[in-house]
């Protein structure tokens, strides 16, 4: 293999900083239980102190039930599931009529489609708080799943679009003609080709739906607990990074870390055997 | 009439364009060129055939039977697109039996039918290959195999040797024409390529937009053509335009030109008439040392020559024309020398008068 230039060798180092960067006194901090001004590194860590005190600390506190971490996590994993599939299943049909079709008012429609992604959450939380009060339907999973699909399927549409744009039409006819039905191009030719702009999609889904505060809070009234509503809860009081918030986000890189791990095997494959549309 | 009998079908695209109506009918076992430049239709022609643009008007037939308004997974039409459309998440084996696996055909009958089409298409050893690890010729051949490993009544091969080096092009059309045969499977192919379709064809359809011109075989096409624009596309370079002046003979720019086809029997002295004459079919000579009774010669002057391996490429000019002529290279005459220009009655093709504007 080539070795790396002086310039793409900078390139990487700043890259790698900037991505792990930020993550590095997060986790320090994370493990802190004094860190002032101007130490380097906490001047005592969470561990010295863990036998002596009698309530738990940093991690011991993320793990423990009166955190509520774990169900929030739980919570979190569980919305992001839900609107990702429910998700897909509405932009897709929609996607591959943008990418292939013309019609009147297209441009306009497209215009629509990114509303959510314009108006400030804030109008958007509370005007769909005041119309999900009218139905009874706050404070639940189900009334979070259906606000977090508000700004997810604009992103999802967009991505979507692009991979259906790409897609190559005779592949499609070609498999008509070689006697497959319309299940059967799709299970068998369309699907595997969209694939990795589905778990691309998803990704981008898991990722939004987990960050999502303003919706959550409003729309679940402060009933249901995620990641996000608990780390705000955190931070309101002053900026101080304690060991608590450090550590919950931490935690909230997982659920879209994971998906990634998940699907890292097929997007990578997907390349190996000649990404999208080489032909 | 056993065979693809088109008869006057038509479509539309979205814009409101129309092709056709086009009809022919190519029998069972032969092989057919649709030849015009891009936009005249013929690409679209090969999609109604096979399904993938809807017929507004008309039907056609394979064997009597109507195949026209099946839907296209039952029509038993195979067709290799021009950029081949391999599917790229399957290797070559399961490009090549996506189609028998779809009609939930038995592993043993795949496996022997994949067998055969693999030794027919020369593909053995690339089974595992997946499509971006093939070269240009290899797609094209897997592109066939996927097609006629399921024993279609009909092939359309849409522009099969555009994608190809040129050193590849003279092999795969033979390697087509040899496999054609061997099937004896009727197939219809596209293609911008006059030499292609004279190499390839038992039957040759002329189209321009969206109308068949011409229907006949390459000698046909190639030296009978029945309308300018034929002429031009098979690139007819001496179009002669005169008047009628005597039986059998026009009178040119170049001289008086006896021409022995049957068309200008219809003629009267003083109508117009266009001479068609090959570049192959004249004959340029230092001298007009020429005793055959049959021929004719005029005078001219050589005002470009090109060599070109075999052949050397002449431009002459007689009276106000200029014509080209193409003639074997052994004797190079240079540019500005005085010839005589000599041909045949029976190359001299009168073109018919509808053509004329």
């Amino acid at each position: 293999m080539r070795s790396l230039s002086k310039l793409q060798r900078v390139a990487i180092f700043f890259l790698i900083t900037g991505i792990l960067g930020p993550l590095a006194p997060l986790t320090i901090a994370s493990l802190a239980f004094r860190w002032g001004w101007p130490d380097l590194l906490p001047s005592i860590w969470w561990w010295e102190k863990r036998d002596t005190l009698q309530v738990p600390l940093a991690w011991d506190y993320i793990f423990d039930p009166v955190s509520r971490v774990v169900p929030a996590m739980q919570n979190t994993i569980l919305i992001a599931l839900c609107v990702t599939l429910l998700a897909l299943i509405i932009s897709l049909p929609a996607a591959k009529v943008l990418a292939t079709q013309n019609f009147k008012g297209k441009s306009l429609f497209e215009l629509f489609l990114a509303a959510p992604l314009i108006v400030p959450e804030m109008a958007v939380s509370l005007g769909m708080l005041l119309v999900f009060l009218q139905f009874g339907l706050q404070g639940n999973l189900v009334a979070i799943i259906i606000a977090h699909l508000v700004p997810v399927i604009p992103y999802m549409v967009r991505v979507l679009t692009v991979i259906y744009g790409e897609l190559d039409k005779g592949m499609l006819d070609q498999a008509a003609l070689l006697g497959a039905s319309r299940y059967q191009i799709f299970r068998y030719v369309e699907f595997p080709l969209i694939l990795p702009g589905i778990l691309a999609a998803a990704l981008f889904s898991i990722l939004i739906s987990t960050n999502i505060f303003l919706l959550t809070f409003y729309v679940g009234q402060g009933q249901v607990d995620t990641l996000a509503t608990l780390l705000f809860s955190k931070i309101r009081g002053g900026g101080a990074l304690d060991p608590v918030s450090a550590g919950l986000t931490l935690v909230i890189i997982l659920p879209g870390l994971l998906f990634l791990a998940f699907t890292h095997r097929t997007l990578k494959e997907e390349v190996f055997s000649g990404g999208l549309n080489k032909s | 009439m056993d065979g693809l009998r088109l008869e006057k079908v038509k479509t539309a695209f979205d814009n409101g364009d129309e092709i056709g109506p086009v009809s022919f009918y190519l029998p069972k076992g032969e092989m057919m060129a649709l030849l015009g430049a891009s936009g005249s239709g013929k690409t679209t022609t090969l999609r109604m055939i096979a399904g993938l643009s809807p017929l507004t008007e008309g039907q056609f037939f394979f064997n009597k039977t109507d195949i026209s308004s099946l839907p296209v997974r039952l029509r038993k039409v195979g067709m290799v697109f021009q950029n081949f459309a391999l599917f790229p998440h399957l290797n070559v084996s399961n490009n090549i039996s996506f189609g028998l696996r779809m009609e939930g055909k038995s592993t043993e009958f795949i496996q022997k039918k994949l067998d055969w089409i693999i030794n027919k298409t020369h593909l053995n050893g690339l089974e595992t290959r997946f499509v971006h690890e093939l070269s240009g010729g290899q797609k094209q051949r897997v592109a066939l195999a996927r097609t006629l490993v399921k024993d279609p009544d009909i092939l359309l091969l849409d522009e099969p040797l555009s994608n190809l080096d040129a050193n590849l092009r003279e092999e795969m059309a033979l390697f087509i024409r040899e496999l054609q045969r061997d099937l004896g499977i009727t197939t219809l192919f596209v293609t911008h390529d006059q030499e292609e379709a004279l190499m390839l064809a038992d039957q040759v359809v002329v189209m321009d937009q969206g109308n068949i011109l011409q229907q006949g075989t390459p000698v046909d096409i190639f030296e009978r053509p029945t309308s300018k624009r034929v002429a031009e596309f098979m690139g007819a370079l001496n179009l002669l335009p005169g008047k009628v002046v005597g039986p059998k003979t026009v009178d040119c720019d170049i001289g008086a030109i006896t021409v022995s086809n049957m068309l200008l029997d219809q003629k009267n002295v003083g109508d117009a008439a266009t001479l068609m004459i090959r570049p192959e079919h004249i004959r340029i000579d230092t001298n007009s040392g020429n005793n055959d009774i049959e021929m004719q010669s005029f005078p001219a002057v050589v005002t470009s020559a090109r060599y070109q391996g075999g052949i050397m490429s002449y431009r002459v000019a007689s009276g106000q024309s200029e014509l080209s002529v193409r003639q074997d290279s052994r004797v190079r005459i240079a540019v500005g020398h005085d010839v005589f220009l000599t041909f045949s009655p029976n190359h001299v093709w009168s073109l018919p008068d509808d053509t004329l504007q």
